[in-house]
């Protein structure tokens, strides 16, 4: 089954195969600031992806965000749109999970799609909730992050008001965990969905296709959602 | 005659298949719909194709994730 497996234990802390496959894309980032470390008027083709794909983030920020938070953001955006890109992309690699050591009669892969990891996933959600939170109270401080849960207007509905108030305070982790959950869930199944079909020859061959795509799909989600929570928290208008 | 054996397992997967079953009806539903809309939004207007794509998919992402919970639950299971 495609679980996450420890491959070995460093002082106690265990070393799982999507911990070394995080590893691997760390490099692959390090190599693409290394190429990128001059940029030139005339861009070489890696420089023209980093670009096609900040503008693209850009463009997609600027829909809904001000212009200031866009040049905060983006470039935080577009790190985390390429950095699932690239990790959906490493789990789709062909003989990603034959290369792996043998322990106690049973074989353990090395490597591993790293967004199949909920751990991975579930910091990505909360790194995105503490931005928001944090630049939210940063932006409109603590009296505007409150007024945002608890509504003022009608008094007669006070009662009303503050339950609705704390339940919306309390909910409001869930939306950044599903956040997480969502891309792990996607990623996952479509793990196993390739490892059931792929019993037989070339039924697995379209799936593999389709999860070219919905890798692709993820990223854009997760980073047009982050835009959509930074943008309802921080940018909503004054009651 | 089968004789269908009642053992813990069983019990469990069959639970699992149900839920999943009965968890996909209403984000099937509501993507359905989601990309119907879209659709007629376009073949009215096809210049809006470009300013239409991102919201219909993150309106999917939220429709389907409800069918992510059933799912996570049953993996949990």
């Amino acid at each position: 089954m495609s679980e996450v497996q420890t491959v070995t234990t460093l002082h106690g802390i265990p070393i799982t195969n999507t911990l070394t496959s995080v590893a691997i894309l760390d490099l692959i980032f390090l190599a693409i600031l290394t190429l990128l470390h001059k940029p030139k008027f005339i861009p070489s083709s890696v420089q023209a992806a980093g670009e096609l794909t900040y503008e693209f983030i850009e463009d997609l920020s600027k829909q809904v965000l001000n212009t200031q938070l866009v040049k905060l953001l983006a470039p935080y955006l577009s790190f985390v749109f390429l950095f699932i890109l690239l990790g959906n992309y490493l789990g789709l690699l062909p003989g990603m999970e034959t290369i792996g050591v043998v322990k106690s009669g049973e074989f353990i892969p090395l490597f591993k799609g790293p967004t199949s990891d909920l751990n991975l996933t579930l910091a990505m959600g909360a790194v995105v909730f503490f931005a928001v939170h944090i630049l939210t109270i940063k932006s409109k401080g603590f009296k505007g992050w409150i007024r945002h849960f608890f509504m003022t207007k009608p008094v007669y509905l006070a009662g009303v008001l503050i339950a609705v108030g704390l339940l919306e305070l309390f909910l409001e982790p869930i939306k950044y965990i599903i956040l997480g959950i969502r891309l792990f869930g996607n990623i996952s199944a479509g793990e196993m969905l390739i490892k059931a079909t792929s019993q037989i020859p070339f039924v697995a061959l379209p799936f593999y296709f389709l999860e070219l795509l919905v890798g692709a799909l993820q990223a854009l989600i997760f980073t047009g959602l982050s835009v959509a929570y930074f943008a309802t928290m921080i940018q909503e208008q004054e009651t | 005659m089968i004789e269908i054996s009642l053992t813990d397992h069983t019990v469990l997967a069959s639970a699992q298949a149900i839920a999943m079953g009965i968890g996909a009806i209403g984000p099937g539903l509501g993507i359905g719909l989601i990309g119907a809309k879209a659709m007629e939004a376009i073949g009215r207007n096809p210049q809006s194709l470009g300013k239409l794509f991102v919201p219909m998919i993150l309106g999917m992402a939220l429709a389907e994730s409800i069918a992510i919970y059933v799912m996570v639950i049953i993996l949990k299971g």
